[in-house]
Formats: structure tokens, C-alpha cells, sequence
């Protein structure tokens, strides 16, 4: 996917930051670095419409996910399957936002596809093969988001 | 009581919404997974208000809405998604929608959308 200009960047990271704030209560903060893998890997991801489509997707250490899904819960216990659907709604929301601003920016109508939530410990080729558009820190771990 | 049916494929939407309504003036009767079970609930539960989610599996929630609407113009329907352009201001302006809340949801704008929506 072409890079995208400096100023809807600026707009997609602020979007995240303020969902993940909102619907979780959890602040993100940016980071240029990608840390040492300690923990697994989980992933969201939509995919957009279009004669182009990509995927935005979401790469979380496990903690990570844990704490954006408790957050979201207030805590309460939910099982494994009710917990990925809580995610896919973070995704859903987080994602829908950054292409509904694409759109408004570009004159596009693009949509988007139901979230798909991965937990298994993958690293795809697609990850590895390609460069987080933003990366992210907190007391739980580290986030990455990619357009592919 | 204003009853309310929530169209949503997601519990945290459903969850949400019963927090942010509270106790009080709203009852939320139904909590459909998708737009073909919510046209379905809207015939058997006859609510006075549906909030409708758009990103769903099966038939999107414009054209769940569209189908509730053929069969009861006097349906009041209020959507909810975290799309939010212009393109899907026209869409659902077209259609015969005349509310859109985006998500993440908010208590004031959610009440304050739901009282247009009900007089």
C-alpha cells in the first residue's frame, strides 16, 4: 500500500490513541523501537473494500490484548471466545474510524470487513515482511500497527 | 418505559448501551446478533425504538433498517457505527435513517439522540 500523507498519519495515530483511551482506559504511548519479543503474539484486522483493498492490522502482545479486553469488561470475566469478540469490537471501532477519516480526506468510500481476531502465536510473512505504520508501549507491552 | 431492541453483532455494543441507559425511562427487550435476527425480533417484540449497528455478519444494518422500515414506516431506528463520512450520512439519509451515533459511544450524545429519535 502507498504511504500515506504525514497529516492523515497524524490523524489515524491520534484516533487510536484516543479509542484505546476511551473504550479501555488504557494510554498508549508511541514508540520508534521494536522491543525484544518476550511474550505472544496476537492480532486484529480488517480489511477494506475497494479496487485496492488492504489490511489494517493490529499486533498486540498477549498482555496487551488482556488489557485492552479487561478494560473494555471493567473486569469482568468473560470467557476466551467472548473475550475475542470484544476485541474485534475494539478493531471494528478503532478501524472504522481511521477509514471513515481516509474517507472524508480522500473522497473515497471505502468500508470495511467484520474484524478477524487471531489468537495464536503468529508472526505471518505478511508482518514480518513489512513495516509497522506506528508502534506503541505500555506498562503491559508493546503494539503494532500495520497497513498491508 | 421506552422499550429499545439492539441490533449489534457485539456484547461490549449491547453491554455498553444498557450501562450507559442505566435504570430509568429505557428497557432494552432484545439484543439481536445480526441485521436478518433483528428484523425478525423487531416482528415478534414490536420495540418502540432499534438501535441498528451497520458492520455486521449477513445483511449490513442499512439494509436491515430498509427492511424493518417496508414493513412498518412508523419504525424508529437509530444507528450506530464507527463509520462515519459523509458517504454513510448520505446513504442512510437516502434510505429513510435519519440518526447516525458514532462509536465509541457517548452517554449524553446517546440519550440526547435517543429523545430526538422519540419525539
Amino acid at each position: 500500500m502507498k504511504q500515506e500523507p504525514a497529516k492523515l498519519q497524524a490523524a489515524y495515530k491520534d484516533i487510536l490513541l484516543s479509542c484505546t483511551d476511551k473504550m479501555a482506559g488504557l494510554s498508549l504511548r508511541e514508540t520508534e523501537e521494536t522491543p525484544a519479543r518476550k511474550e505472544a503474539l496476537f492480532w486484529g484486522s480488517v480489511t477494506t473494500s475497494g479496487d485496492q483493498p488492504f489490511e489494517i492490522r493490529c499486533v498486540v502482545e498477549q498482555p496487551v490484548y488482556e488489557r485492552i479486553i479487561d478494560g473494555m469488561t471493567r473486569g469482568k470475566k468473560l470467557g476466551e471466545e467472548m473475550r475475542k469478540l470484544y476485541f474485534a469490537e475494539y478493531m471494528n471501532v478503532v478501524c472504522g474510524k481511521i477509514i471513515s477519516r481516509r474517507n472524508n480526506e480522500r473522497g473515497e468510500y471505502l468500508r470495511i470487513s467484520i474484524p478477524v481476531v487471531s489468537c495464536e502465536d503468529t508472526d505471518t510473512d505478511k508482518q514480518q515482511k513489512s513495516t509497522p505504520i506506528f508502534q506503541f508501549i505500555c506498562d503491559e507491552g508493546w503494539m503494532g500497527v500495520y497497513f498491508l | 418505559m421506552i422499550r429499545i431492541l439492539v441490533v449489534d453483532d457485539s456484547p461490549f455494543v449491547a453491554a455498553q448501551i444498557t450501562d450507559l441507559l442505566g435504570e430509568g425511562v429505557y428497557e432494552i427487550v432484545g439484543h439481536a446478533l445480526s441485521g436478518e435476527e433483528g428484523i425478525s425480533m423487531y416482528e415478534q417484540l414490536k420495540p418502540d425504538l432499534v438501535t441498528m449497528d451497520i458492520i455486521m455478519p449477513g445483511i449490513d444494518g442499512i439494509e436491515a433498517a430498509e427492511q424493518i422500515l417496508k414493513k412498518d414506516p412508523s419504525a424508529r431506528i437509530v444507528m450506530l457505527s464507527s463509520l462515519c463520512d459523509s458517504s454513510v450520512l448520505e446513504e442512510i439519509k437516502s434510505k429513510g435513517m435519519h440518526y447516525l451515533i458514532p462509536k465509541p459511544l457517548e452517554k449524553d450524545l446517546l440519550l440526547a439522540t435517543l429523545e430526538l429519535a422519540m419525539r
